[in-house]
Parts: C-alpha cells; sequence; structure tokens
C-alpha cells in the first residue's frame, strides 16, 4: 500500500462507510462499523510507517479559482493525534455496538453513521496541511456532532444540540473570518513550522490569531467557552468517551497547538501577548473546571469538567512553550494529550457500563457497585489514579514532563499542575472508593454484556501498557 | 450572431403557444411551459458557449440601431445569469405539473405568466439599452402581479402592494432615464458609458442615474425598499414561490449592477456605490435577524431572501471584478437553494405543515423534501462543500481584499444567524416527536425536480471553479 493511499483511506472511509451503515441491516452494520474503524486505523497506520521510512506522503487537490488548495499533509504532532483518535476508536466502535444494543437504541443506524462521519472528520482534522482544509474538516466535525449529541430527542437533548450549536458554530465563524483574512497574506495556507504568518503585519497577525485562537477554543473548552461541553453530556455514552473526551475536544486543544506553533507562530505569539493571553485562560480554566467537577454530583458530567480542566493541561503546556521555549513543556504537552485520551475514554467507557447495568448516574447512589462490576470499577480506578499522575499508567509521565518543564521556568506554574492533581485526586478518587467501601444496595444487576466491558478494560490495559514502555526504556 | 435573441424567443414563443393551446382543452400549458424553460436553458448554455468562444455578444433588433435602438448584448455575467434564470426556471415549470394541479382552469394563466416572467427577466438581463430595460422591467412587474395574487387568501393583497411599489419604481426608472437622455442623447447603455467617462457629469445625469438606481433597487429589494417581498413571497401558491422569488430580485440586481457600470462616474459623483455598499450591509443583518422572529415556514424564507439578495448586491457593489464574479456566484448558490427550499415548504404545506411547530416528524413523512430543505438550509448557512459556501468564501475574500471589511464581516457573521433559524427548522425536520400525520401521495414528479436543484447545490464544488473561471473573462 501506498502512503498516499493510506492517507486517503483515513480520512475517506468513514465518509464513504456512513450512508451504508446507516441503511444496512443490524447484523451487517455493527460487523461494519467496527470494521470501518479497524480500516481508519490500517490507513493511519500505513501513514505512519510511510513517514518513517521517510516517504510522509501527501495529497493536495490543485486548487479551484478563487480557492486555497485542500491538502493533507500529516506531520508528527497530525500523526500523534491521529494515532490517538484511530486507535480509540476502535475500542469505541465494539463498546458503542455494545451499549446501544443493551440499551434497546431505536436509531442505531443513524448513529453509528455520524459516528464513523465525526471521527472520521477528526481525522481529516488532525491530517489536514492547511488552515483551510483543517477549516472545512473542523467544520464538518461540528455538523455531524450534532446528530449525536441530540441522538435521544428528548426536549433536554434538543436543548442540548441548540447549546453545542450555537457556541460551536460561533467559533466556526471566528475561524472563517480569520482563514479568509489570512488569505489574503498567504495563498497557501500551509502549516509552518514557525508560523506561515511571519511575514504579516503585526497588527493584522494579533486580530488573525486571536479570532482563530477563539474559534478552536471553543471545542477546546477553554472557560467562558465550555458551556456546552457538559451538556453535551446527554449524548449516549459513547460519543462521550470518544468524541467529547478525545475526537472533538481534542481537535480543538489540536487547533490550539497548529495556530499557535504553525500559524501565528511562537515568537510572534509570544511578542503580541496572544501566548500570555492564552496561558491565563488556561489556568483559570485549569482551576475552574477542578472546582466544578468536585461539585458535580452526576458521574459524566464531573467527567465532563475534568475534560475541561485537562484540556487546559495541555494548552497551558503549549502557551508555555510559546513565553520560554522550553521544548520539555510541549512534550508533556503531546504526551498528556495522549494520556487523557486513553484515561478519559476508560473513565466515560466504564461511567456508561454502570449506568446500563444498573441505571445509576449520580456519584452518591454508586455505593457497592463495585463488589458488582468488578472489572468496570477497577478499569475505572486505574484511569483515575491514571489522571492523578500515579505511575506505572501513563497519565504519570504526562504529568511529570509538565511538572519539570513548568518548574524550569519559575514555581508559580508547576503550582498550577500540583494543585490541579490534588484536585483531581479530590474529584476522582472517592468514587471507586465508595463504590468498593459500601455495601451493595441490592442484589446484582445485569452486567452491561462483554461487548461493552471488555473494550472499558482494553483501554484500562493501555493505559497501563502506554505507561510501562517509558518505563523500559528508562531501565539500564 | 444574435444568440442574446435567439435566448429570448423559447420563452416568448411558449407563453404565446401556452394561450393558443388553451381552447384546445387538452391541458398542454405546463408541458409547453416546461419545454419551453428546457429550450431557454439550451439557448442560455449555447449563449454562454459563444460568449466564452468570442467574448461579448450583441444583437441588435428593430433597425433603428443606436443611439435609440433595441439592442440586446450578452457578456459573462450575463451569460451566466441566464443560465442560472434558465436552470431554475425548468426546474420550477418541471415541478409544476405536479405542484399547480389544484389550480384547475387557472392552469394556462399560470403557465402564460410564468414563461412571460421568465421572458421578462432574461431581458432585463440582456438588456443592452435604457429603454428596452424598462419594457423588460414593466413586463416583469405585471406578469409578477399575476402571478403572485394566485395563492392564500392574502395574496391578492400582497400583490397588490407589490402593484404600487413596483409601479413606482417602474415610474422612477423611467423619469431618471428621462433626464440621462436629454443630458447626454442616448439611450444605449454602452455609448452612455462612453459619452460621460470624461470629465464630470452633469447634474442632469447624476439626478438621473440616481433615480434609475432607486427605481432597480426596489425591484432587487434592496434595503430598505424591500417592503413588498416578504408578504408577496409568503402568500404566493406553492407553483408560484418555487418560479418568482428565487428569479426576481436576482435579476433586478444583475441589472442595477449593469446600470451602474454604464454610468459608473454618475455613480461615483453621488456616493451611491459605498450607500449601495452601506445598505447591503444593513439589509444583510435586517433580512436575517428579521427571518430569526418568523414561525411562518414561507415567510422565514422570504425574509432570509432580503438577506441574500442583500449579499448580492453587496458583492455587485464592492465592484472589483473579483467581487462581482462573487456575488454572481452567490446568486447561482442562492437561487439553486432557495428554490428547492420554497419546493420543500411548498409539498408540506399540503399535509398541513405551516409553521416551524409543525415541523417534527415532516422530515420522516417526505424523506425528499427533508433532503432538500437540509442541503438548502446548510448551503444558506454557507457550510462547505454547498454552493453557499463558496459564494460566501469568494464574497468574504474579495471584500477583504478591497478592503471592504465591514461587508466581508457581515457575510461571515450572518452566517451564525442564519444557521439559528434555518438550522432551528432542519432540527425540527428530524429530531423531533412526529405528529401523527398522513401525508398526501407524492411520486416522482414532486422529488425529482427539488432533488435535481439539491444535487447542484451539493456537487457546487464541481461547478464553481468553472463558473468562476467563466466569469473572470468579464475584463
Amino acid at each position: 500500500m501506498t502512503g498516499a493511499a493510506a492517507l486517503s483511506m483515513a480520512v475517506v472511509t468513514g465518509f464513504v462507510a456512513a450512508p451504508v451503515l446507516a441503511w444496512a441491516r443490524p447484523r451487517y452494520r455493527d460487523f461494519l462499523a467496527v470494521a470501518t474503524a479497524a480500516v481508519s486505523l490500517a490507513g493511519v497506520v500505513g501513514v505512519a510507517k510511510a513517514g518513517q521510512e521517510g516517504a510522509m506522503p501527501a495529497l493536495s487537490l490543485a486548487p479551484a479559482a478563487g480557492l486555497p488548495p485542500l491538502s493533507l499533509a500529516p506531520d508528527g504532532a497530525g500523526l500523534v493525534f491521529a494515532m490517538v483518535a484511530a486507535t480509540l476508536w476502535v475500542p469505541a466502535a465494539v463498546y458503542a455496538v455494545g451499549y446501544l444494543r443493551a440499551n434497546h437504541d431505536q436509531r442505531q443506524g443513524r448513529f453509528h453513521a455520524f459516528f464513523a462521519m465525526a471521527v472520521a472528520a477528526a481525522l481529516g482534522v488532525a491530517l489536514a496541511g492547511n488552515l483551510f482544509t483543517f477549516l472545512l474538516f473542523f467544520e464538518a466535525l461540528t455538523l455531524v456532532t450534532w446528530p449525536l449529541v441530540v441522538h435521544r430527542e428528548s426536549d433536554r437533548a434538543r436543548r442540548a444540540g441548540r447549546l453545542y450549536l450555537a457556541y460551536t458554530l460561533a467559533g466556526g465563524v471566528c475561524l472563517l473570518g480569520a482563514t479568509a483574512w489570512a488569505w489574503t497574506h498567504s495563498p497557501g495556507l500551509e502549516f509552518t513550522q514557525g508560523g506561515f504568518l511571519a511575514g504579516a503585519p503585526a497588527g493584522e497577525v494579533v486580530g488573525i490569531g486571536a479570532l482563530l485562537l477563539l474559534g478552536v477554543g471553543v471545542k477546546a473548552g477553554l472557560v467562558g467557552l465550555h458551556a456546552w461541553l457538559p451538556e453535551a453530556m446527554v449524548a449516549p455514552t459513547p460519543v462521550s468517551a470518544l468524541l467529547h473526551a478525545v475526537a472533538v475536544v481534542k481537535a480543538g486543544v489540536f487547533g490550539v497547538a497548529r495556530v499557535a506553533l504553525f500559524v501565528v507562530g511562537p515568537e510572534a505569539m509570544r511578542e503580541s501577548g496572544l501566548a500570555w493571553a492564552l496561558a491565563l485562560a488556561a489556568v483559570a480554566t485549569v482551576v475552574f473546571g477542578s472546582l466544578a467537577a468536585l461539585r458535580a454530583d452526576q458521574l459524566k458530567r464531573r467527567l465532563a469538567y475534568s475534560t475541561v480542566s485537562h484540556l487546559s493541561y495541555i494548552v497551558l503546556g503549549i502557551a508555555l512553550y510559546c513565553l520560554y521555549g522550553l521544548s520539555t513543556a510541549l512534550v508533556g504537552a503531546a504526551l498528556h494529550f495522549v494520556a487523557h485520551a486513553v484515561l478519559k475514554i476508560t473513565l466515560f467507557m466504564a461511567a456508561g457500563s454502570v449506568s446500563t447495568a444498573t441505571g445509576k448516574s449520580q456519584v452518591s447512589e454508586l455505593g457497592g457497585v463495585g463488589r458488582q462490576m468488578p472489572v468496570t470499577v477497577s478499569s475505572f480506578a486505574v484511569a483515575a489514579l491514571g489522571l492523578v499522575g500515579i505511575p506505572p499508567m501513563i497519565g504519570f509521565f504526562s504529568k511529570f514532563a509538565l511538572v519539570t518543564g513548568a518548574v524550569a521556568i519559575g514555581g508559580w506554574w508547576s503550582a498550577v499542575y500540583l494543585a490541579a492533581g490534588l484536585l483531581t485526586a479530590m474529584y476522582l478518587l472517592p468514587i471507586p472508593i465508595k463504590a468498593w467501601a459500601e455495601a451493595p444496595p441490592g442484589p446484582a444487576p445485569r452486567q452491561a454484556g462483554p461487548l461493552v466491558v471488555v473494550p472499558l478494560a482494553a483501554a484500562a490495559a493501555l493505559a497501563v501498557a502506554l505507561g510501562l514502555i517509558p518505563l523500559t526504556m528508562a531501565l539500564p | 450572431m444574435t444568440w442574446p435573441a435567439v435566448l429570448l424567443l423559447p420563452s416568448l414563443v411558449g407563453s404565446i403557444a401556452v394561450v393558443f393551446a388553451h381552447p384546445l382543452r387538452l391541458r398542454l400549458g405546463l408541458p409547453i411551459a416546461a419545454a419551453a424553460a428546457g429550450g431557454t436553458l439550451v439557448a442560455a448554455l449555447a449563449l454562454a458557449r459563444e460568449v466564452a468562444a468570442v467574448g461579448e455578444v450583441a444583437a441588435v433588433l428593430g433597425g433603428w440601431g443606436r443611439p435609440y435602438g433595441v439592442e440586446l448584448a450578452a457578456g459573462p455575467g450575463a451569460a451566466f445569469v441566464a443560465v442560472v434564470l434558465a436552470v431554475v426556471a425548468l426546474a420550477a415549470l418541471a415541478w409544476a405539473p405536479a405542484a399547480a394541479a389544484d389550480l384547475g382552469d387557472r392552469e394556462t394563466p399560470f403557465a402564460a405568466l410564468g414563461l412571460l416572467l421568465l421572458f421578462s427577466l432574461l431581458g432585463l438581463t440582456v438588456a443592452a439599452d435604457g429603454f428596452t430595460l424598462y419594457v423588460f422591467l414593466e413586463i416583469s412587474s405585471l406578469a409578477g402581479y399575476a402571478l403572485f395574487s394566485v395563492g392564500r387568501r392574502r395574496a391578492a393583497v400582497a400583490a397588490f402592494r407589490y402593484l404600487l411599489t413596483g409601479g413606482t419604481a417602474g415610474a422612477l426608472y423611467l423619469l431618471g432615464l428621462g433626464h440621462v437622455f436629454v443630458a447626454t442623447g442616448t439611450l444605449n447603455l454602452a455609448d452612455l458609458a462612453a459619452r460621460i467617462a470624461g470629465g464630470a457629469p452633469s447634474p442632469a445625469v447624476v439626478a438621473g442615474s440616481a433615480l434609475m438606481a432607486v427605481g432597480l433597487a426596489v425591484k432587487a429589494a434592496v434595503f430598505p425598499l424591500h417592503g413588498w417581498l416578504p408578504d408577496a413571497y409568503s402568500y404566493a401558491h406553492r407553483a408560484v414561490a418555487a418560479l418568482a422569488p428565487p428569479l426576481m430580485t436576482k435579476a433586478a440586481a444583475f441589472a442595477l449592477w449593469r446600470v451602474g457600470a454604464a454610468v459608473a462616474p454618475a455613480w461615483a459623483e453621488a456616493g451611491l456605490g459605498p450607500a449601495l455598499l452601506a445598505l447591503s450591509v444593513v439589509g444583510v443583518l435586517w433580512g436575517s435577524v428579521a427571518a430569526v422572529g418568523q414561525r411562518d415556514i414561507s415567510r422565514m424564507l422570504a425574509w432570509s431572501s432580503v438577506a441574500q439578495v442583500a449579499m448580492v448586491v453587496g458583492g455587485l457593489a464592492v465592484g472589483t471584478p473579483a467581487a462581482v464574479a462573487a456575488a454572481l456566484l452567490h446568486l447561482a448558490a442562492h437561487a439553486l437553494a432557495k428554490a428547492g427550499l420554497f419546493m420543500a415548504a411548498g409539498a408540506w404545506r399540503l399535509d398541513g405543515v405551516h409553521t416551524l411547530d409543525d415541523l417534527p416528524g415532516a422530515g420522516a413523512a417526505r424523506p425528499w423534501a427533508g433532503a432538500v430543505f437540509t442541503v438548502g438550509a446548510l448551503s444558506l448557512v454557507g457550510v462547505p462543500p454547498m454552493a453557499g459556501f463558496f459564494g460566501k468564501w469568494a464574497l468574504a475574500t474579495s471584500a477583504l481584499a478591497s478592503g471592504a471589511w465591514p461587508f466581508a464581516a457581515v457575510v461571515v457573521v450572518s452566517s451564525l444567524v442564519t444557521a439559528s433559524y434555518m438550522l432551528r427548522a432542519v432540527g425540527a425536520l428530524w429530531f423531533g416527536e412526529a405528529a401523527d400525520r398522513s401525508p398526501s401521495a407524492h411520486g416522482l414528479a414532486w422529488a425529482l425536480p427539488a432533488a435535481a436543484l439539491g444535487a447542484l447545490v451539493l456537487a457546487a464544488a464541481a461547478w464553481q471553479g468553472p463558473a468562476l473561471s467563466f466569469l473572470a473573462r468579464a475584463g
């Protein structure tokens, strides 16, 4: 398989499969949903392999009159995101099949179709080679996620859908305007290390950069732009797990990295003060998200606020890199990007497993569930410890890199990470403790089924395995 | 060659044939109308091909010659608009046999007037002298009055209102043309441009061209002269609503630009360009915000037309070749999408779906209408890869390139307002609790023309590039 074929396979598969998934018979559909994820993953792996051999593939559609070219041109950062999204898509697809079946969902075809398109759009965001292509996939991601948020079609779901669209489309409008504006300075809009706006007048760079950051900041859940995320938890759990912990929100964070490092450039970010603004917004978000998570009793809501907080760990890392040029901060950001994805998807899948089996969704109702659903709650505990930053889970290494980076710069920044870690422990760890310590309230419920439990256990195992790799590398 | 004249033939001959075929009692009116629209499309494509080969094409009729004579001319812009008019008219008239079945005896006048409207709008697009343009303007008004009066109870009142405003507009235009003619001694637009090119234009020419602009602006529904539009569009019969609203204001907007280009120095003197641009900015916002407040689907679509046409006029007012091409591209995008939207809304009205509150479940009950409505709505919002995205992108970038950033900002930001009302409808359509409702039987005759328009909107990526390079030949 050539690199270019792998590249198109990674992005196109989900879109091509969507109509088939929507109308296929249930038996074939469920199989195809998982196969779509596997084929896309194979595509991403193919791209990574070709890149390792020094022949990174790139695709570019000749620009029509008056338009920038459509271009897919993966780089290291893009491949990391694509790999994370595609890898986690496979267990999430299995989980989605099991979850929808167990909940006797009425619209499984529609769900799988839009789910596949959403991840495919996220892969497009990851692999886009210029700002225009990035914008197209980013907007596509916004729209195809809408039916998933509204999936249950209850009043609450529709209200959440409206809120979701209001925020993300407003962000999209900022992005569109800024992209058109940037285009007057750079006809190719190609992502370039150091920023493709380097030659543009400083005043305009600030304007374009601020608009772009606002646009991607909505999906990245920066405080003030985050309100859609907790409400979107009304969606079925596979959506919360893969999209609102991995694909959609990470597209926002990835967008922050793209804008800061490849559009505006670290230097211009620092000189214009945008990096400072971004850092302060990230600190505020980390603190706010943690405190809000502490107060939330509904489990998925608590996880959503935790996502808000942890996304800004990454954003803060990017901002610190722009401010001080310290690459440890950037490494930490990239690691936490991966770590949070694996850990948070595990937490969400566990939450969905519990609610499917017991119908319980409040933290306060979870006493004793640990003895009834040992695999689910153990996985939850592993992921929770990882997110707090306990070895040997991957979360330890990401936090270690972030904190050492921050320490090298000055104590104040590292205090943010340490305090947030403490808060993470305070809002996550009581959950498994309560689930094990208390006596079960009644007879054991039926388990949610292997299609639900196996993927979440696999994700937890992945979190440990990823943490063991750097550990073994550190050994002599 | 005489292609601009040939362009007008099928619709004119067709409308006469419809009348003469009526006594045969064979109900040939609507088939003839569809066939004539098809012929018009062929002629428009031939014209476009000719323009692509040789540039500007002109036809002199009647033997008067300049400076009085009847002259038709088409450059890339006019040829493009003619193709758009023909495509939408063909779809709307092919849809009519199904949609206008309840008209009964009024089928014949509908077919004849529909073709007459098409004829006059094409004429408005290719007329090369001021008086011929006036004649087509009046014919289009007359056809419009008659067509709009067919429909719901209040349609007659709306049509009467349109008659009064349209009549005044025609009179203003003629008054202005008289001033210009007396001052310059010519009616021909090209002649006129040559005669007032050097030196400052006389006050008579400035005043005259301002009056002509106001007259055409009424027909194009430029803010704040759009008052006639919402009622006329929303009370019209569904067959009329698929035909007239998508086309009428577009042809007038194009004529407005052509007159403006001919008397450019006078426009500059009167400050009409910047004024028109400012009015467009306000119009986009006004129309969008007004649409948000509507519960009636057709009325919401009508208000959205006010905003979308303002976008087209704004692009024309920016005036650089890129902006004009962008405006015409957006004109095409909006005409195709809006015709499909009105078709879907018209079909639902048969099922008793009038307002947003009736929409839940309508998508499942009539999937073709739901699909076309969704595609059209996304296009109006400007979602890629729909046609509206390319129109808005071209408008925003060309406006930015020429420093008209308030207009560019409005084009982009209005998408959000558009999303708030169009996606509200789309959401209700698919995600609502379905009311128990049995749709009346609809066959392919209902679905096909609308689906064709939807496909054109959806496949815009394929035609927008060639369209822009064709328009770039305007030079």
